[in-house]
């Protein structure tokens, strides 16, 4: 027998063992999506953007929204069907100067805070409450644009 | 030439190699066993924390509260005794509120001080935070207990899903707590999961938060003792989901810069920060392969895969949805 042959059969042989180690991958069959947001005409500077199931998907998504465009790459996105979107605004600053939210007094005003941001979060019809939907399909772009606005009127969709 | 009986270099160096390859086989296995023994020890943690809920449900004819208000206890305090624990029990002044002592204030302090072995997973690495540079440094643990599966406020989360049931929760609301973002929704007791006890998840994982920038930012994900915040988790989101926690506003460290937040940390799970604190949320996680360790109401410890069906998933967190956890 030659070396170089048991050389080669050890190698095909660790290669095989190394091979079957590999794990079972994602079991769905996510699609991407991307699109843009605007806010009153403007790209929305940063934001969240999530795809909630309306028809008992198995999968949900999210999205980061940077200078009103999004993106999300096939092993992140979501199997196909119709899904709600909801949009968060990520503008949040933190709490002011000498709040200190880990003692009662503190913690009092930030609840507060909270409750009466100074920022105002987007309205509820495009979040809590949203109106908005997008249909994934496999095979497809998944291009969306939705053009939201701060004082709610109904919104448009593509 | 005469023939020597003994090795070749090439034949010592082929050995050589055969043993190396041997070796490098052999090397992920011996790491994955010492992971599984970890991954053990973790669902041991669970099965006493779970022992502990079902003796104090014996005790007191109800579930420990989730937390009382903002900053005076959590569930991980009210089960001490049942964990054999009292010392440390005894020690907490449960009327902190009326006093004017929160968790973080003598005599408190010192027990939020101490790491807690059965609250710790050791897949996880050991993590401690302050809140301010005069702040005392407080050890984060790993388990949370479920406010079911939507956010925080247990109403209604940000993507509108809505709340049904959930074995624990606030029950004080005072100026730190209002009834918008922490209602008072008062201890369970098991008659009230009426989905059953096997379908529905108590306690599961939280990965330790840790990061802090110098004056105000820090990541309090896993301050179970004492701080409502800490310790928690909803069913929102799948286990270790790459969508972001909503934490307190000061109280996130993402692991990439967000809109808001340049200060991070590589080690934590992807969060982002909210002034709305009635839509905080946050996702199971755990350091282990593929998953985390849950325990449900009946006592049992699950596996609950990263892939697991949302829906299940949901079901599973709510107490009163009406519908069985299905197979997964």
């Amino acid at each position: 027998m030659n070396w170089r042959y048991l050389y080669g059969n050890v190698c095909v042989l660790a290669l095989c063992m190394i091979a079957g180690c590999s794990r079972p991958s994602d079991p769905y069959d996510r699609v991407g999506f991307s699109g843009e947001v605007t806010l009153d005409g403007e790209p929305l500077p940063a934001g969240f953007l999530y795809l909630e199931p309306m028809e008992k998907q198995p999968t949900q998504a999210s999205a980061i929204i940077q200078n009103g465009s999004f993106q999300v790459e096939s092993h992140a996105g979501a199997v196909p069907g119709r899904y709600r979107v909801c949009i968060v605004r990520d503008d949040v600053s933190d709490l002011p100067d000498g709040v200190d939210p880990q003692t009662p007094e503190g913690a009092a005003i930030a609840d507060k805070l909270s409750r009466a941001p100074t920022l105002k979060p987007l309205p509820e019809m495009y979040n809590v409450k949203s109106q908005l939907e997008a249909n994934l399909e496999s095979n497809a772009e998944n291009s969306f644009a939705f053009h939201l606005k701060m004082n709610p009127s109904p919104p448009r969709r593509k | 030439m005469k023939s020597r009986s003994a090795f070749t270099l090439i034949e010592l160096l082929v050995v050589i190699a055969i043993i190396g390859i041997l070796i490098a086989m052999l090397l992920p296995a011996v790491q994955q066993a010492r992971e599984a023994a970890r991954r053990m020890q973790c669902v041991n943690n669970l099965k006493q924390i779970g022992l502990a809920m079902h003796n104090y449900h014996d005790t007191h004819n109800c579930l420990p509260p989730g937390n009382r208000s903002t900053l005076y206890a959590t569930w991980a305090l009210y089960i001490l005794p049942q964990l054999e624990l009292s010392t440390i029990y005894n020690t907490w002044d449960f009327n902190s509120g009326a006093s004017g002592r929160t968790y973080s204030t003598a005599p408190n302090l010192a027990v939020a001080q101490t790491r807690i072995g059965i609250y710790s997973c050791p897949s996880d690495t050991p993590r401690t935070n302050v809140t301010s540079p005069t702040a005392p440094e407080i050890p984060h643990h790993n388990y949370a207990a479920n406010y079911g599966n939507a956010s925080l406020n247990q109403q209604i989360s940000y993507t509108g899903v809505e709340f049904k049931g959930a074995p624990f929760g606030n029950v004080q609301t005072d100026a730190s707590a209002s009834v918008t973002n922490r209602p008072n929704r008062g201890a369970v007791n098991f008659r009230l999961i009426t989905d059953g006890m096997t379908s529905t998840v108590m306690v599961s994982e939280l990965i330790q938060g840790s990061g802090f920038d110098g004056v105000k930012r820090a990541d309090l994900r896993g301050r179970i003792m004492g701080y409502a915040d800490g310790g928690y988790f909803t069913t929102q989101n799948t286990p270790n989901s790459p969508i972001t926690d909503w934490e307190n506003t000061n109280y996130c460290v993402p692991p990439v810069p967000t809109g808001t937040i340049t200060f991070t940390n590589s080690q934590n799970p992807p969060c982002a920060q909210t002034n709305q604190f009635s839509y905080m949320q946050r996702a199971s996680r755990s350091r282990h392969t593929g998953g985390v360790n849950s325990l449900l109401c009946d006592g049992s410890v699950r596996f609950f895969t990263n892939s697991i069906d949302l829906n299940i998933w949901r079901s599973a967190g709510a107490t009163q949805d009406g519908e069985v956890m299905g197979e997964f």
